[in-house]
């Protein structure tokens, strides 16, 4: 379950790091 | 006084004031365990956001497009990622005992991944966005430029590779840590110089520092894991007094702490040893101390024969000088813990067995319920102890033995943990037990899988697995 559990924070962080590069790519272009 | 004792991690307080108190038997500080999470997660996930916040800030070029600086984006976040990859293996001992190794040592090797696919990404899209990018990789361009830039992508992918088959390539232990580390510190080291000469977003000679400086806090973190800390433990020598076999191919190794005054640990946690070695060394391994934690001075580990390094436990002669870091885990009690639940398998009994033994030691009366399975009675490491226990009562301990092959005559449970058998002995859940699970990765999915469809949050469930290295 821990494994899981890391496994899930893991996803996590990493799709938000994705998101942030995107919002970094939007601003820095407008 | 000794260095390690203004060492604000190795003083345990807590551990030594319990036994006066038979009271409260758990720590209250693993109750903190989601807020500390949090504030983990979010200075991690902070700092990677921060580091894209100070490329933007004050930069004086226009956007080139949402793709191109995508791409750079995941660039930056994939170097915050490798570079935190050194704290997550720093083995801050404060940090393990909140989350647990195993937890962060899967959360590394995940992020590694991850991070392996962002700069991977980075490349990809910056070259199929402007293809003009490839020039990075063109010998033709820049010799040293290409070299070092080809160099951190198959750097990256050995890294990969040796991890997830490293037995299937004959990779030893020691050696696959020593070039996952020096592997690791060559690929921040130029991934770092790219980011520099790249310079289009760190321009300024402040962001400059500040990415320097971060990058040598990552190598020095790793350089104060397997140096400093390895050299500080020299002057806490151990000798192993004895070496006794167990039932089910297991051996009890015994030592003494020689010239200082011993290990303060809480039962249930685990420590690497090194034997026979002096430290720095790669040669080290994880084990959870069977041993009472009301005795700091003697440690006991109960090691099982398992084919590879372990195989020759059996062989080490008393005498033998060793060494201890730790310890580790969060496998402990915990909270206002007012009744005990262990599901061991096998070897998994270890740390459930230095738990019982300190609350004997100690005169605690918490209420313990232990399922242990075990292969066959030639197997049941412990089983003496563990009966003579429960005859005794203190604590008081519920003993249900599982037999996969039982002994002639024998009525009590049989074969593999099931939900069935938990649902048989489980007490009612109330927020005052705590759950103990310690085995072979399909029993502990099971066992887990089963707690949490009763409704047990995980904060309540404590589990090691051996796995982690």
């Amino acid at each position: 379950m821990k494994h899981i559990f890391a496994l899930r924070m893991s996803i996590g962080s990493a799709l938000f790091l994705v998101v942030l590069a995107a919002l970094f790519a939007y601003f820095v272009n407008i | 006084v000794k260095p390690e004792d203004s060492d604000p991690d190795r003083r345990s307080p807590r551990t030594r004031s319990r036994s006066a108190d038979a009271g409260t038997v758990g720590n209250s500080a693993a109750r903190s365990f989601p807020g500390t999470l949090l504030v983990s997660k979010v200075i991690y996930l902070g700092l990677a956001g921060a580091t894209l916040a100070l490329a933007a800030v004050g930069h004086p070029h226009p956007g080139r497009g949402f793709l191109v600086e995508f791409g750079v984006g995941l660039g930056f976040v994939g170097f915050v990622m490798l570079a935190f990859q050194f704290a997550l293996t720093a083995k801050f001992r404060w940090l393990s005992r909140l989350v647990g190794l195993d937890v962060l040592l899967h959360f590394h090797r995940q992020m590694g991944f991850f991070s392996y696919g962002f700069i991977l990404l980075h490349v990809g899209i910056l070259i199929s966005a402007q293809p003009e990018y490839a020039a990075y990789l063109d010998f033709r361009v820049d010799v040293p430029r290409a070299l070092a830039l080809w160099t951190v992508l198959l750097a990256l992918t050995a890294i990969l590779v040796t991890t997830i088959w490293r037995g299937d390539l004959g990779l030893s232990y020691e050696w696959w840590r020593i070039s996952h580390a020096a592997l690791a510190a060559l690929i921040l080291f130029i991934g770092l110089v790219h980011i520099l000469r790249v310079g289009w977003y760190i321009a300024d000679p402040w962001k400059q520092w500040i990415w320097v400086g971060g990058t040598a806090a990552a190598v020095g973190l790793l350089v104060y894991t397997r140096l400093v800390k390895p050299l500080r433990l020299r002057s806490r020598r151990w000798r192993v007094s004895k070496v006794r076999p167990e039932p089910g191919r297991s051996w009890t190794v015994t030592l003494e702490a020689v010239d200082h005054r011993g290990l303060t640990f809480e039962a249930g946690q685990f420590i690497w040893l090194i034997l026979g070695r002096t430290p720095p060394t790669a040669i080290q391994h994880p084990f959870s101390i069977s041993s009472s934690a009301a005795r700091e001075d003697v440690l006991e580990v109960t090691i099982k024969e398992l084919g590879d390094h372990t195989s020759r436990i059996g062989e080490v002669k008393p005498g033998t000088v060793a060494f201890v870091e730790g310890p580790y885990g969060n496998f402990v009690l915990d909270g206002d813990v007012k009744e005990a639940v262990f599901v061991a398998g096998g070897v998994g009994i270890t740390p459930v067995m230095s738990i019982l033994r300190t609350l004997r030691d100690r005169g605690l009366p918490l209420p313990t319920l232990l399922i242990y399975g075990m292969p066959s009675l030639e197997d049941a490491t412990f089983l003496g102890e563990l009966e003579e226990l429960e005859e005794e009562g203190s604590p008081p301990l519920t003993l249900v033995p599982v037999f996969e092959a039982p002994p002639q005559g024998w009525t009590g449970e049989t074969g593999r943990v099931t939900p069935e058998m938990l649902e048989r002995h489980l007490p009612a859940d109330h927020p005052g037990v705590r759950y103990y699970v310690c085995g072979p990765e399909p029993m502990m999915d099971l066992v887990e899988t089963h707690l949490r469809e009763r409704g047990v949050p995980l904060t309540r469930i404590h589990s090691e697995r051996f796995n982690i290295a």
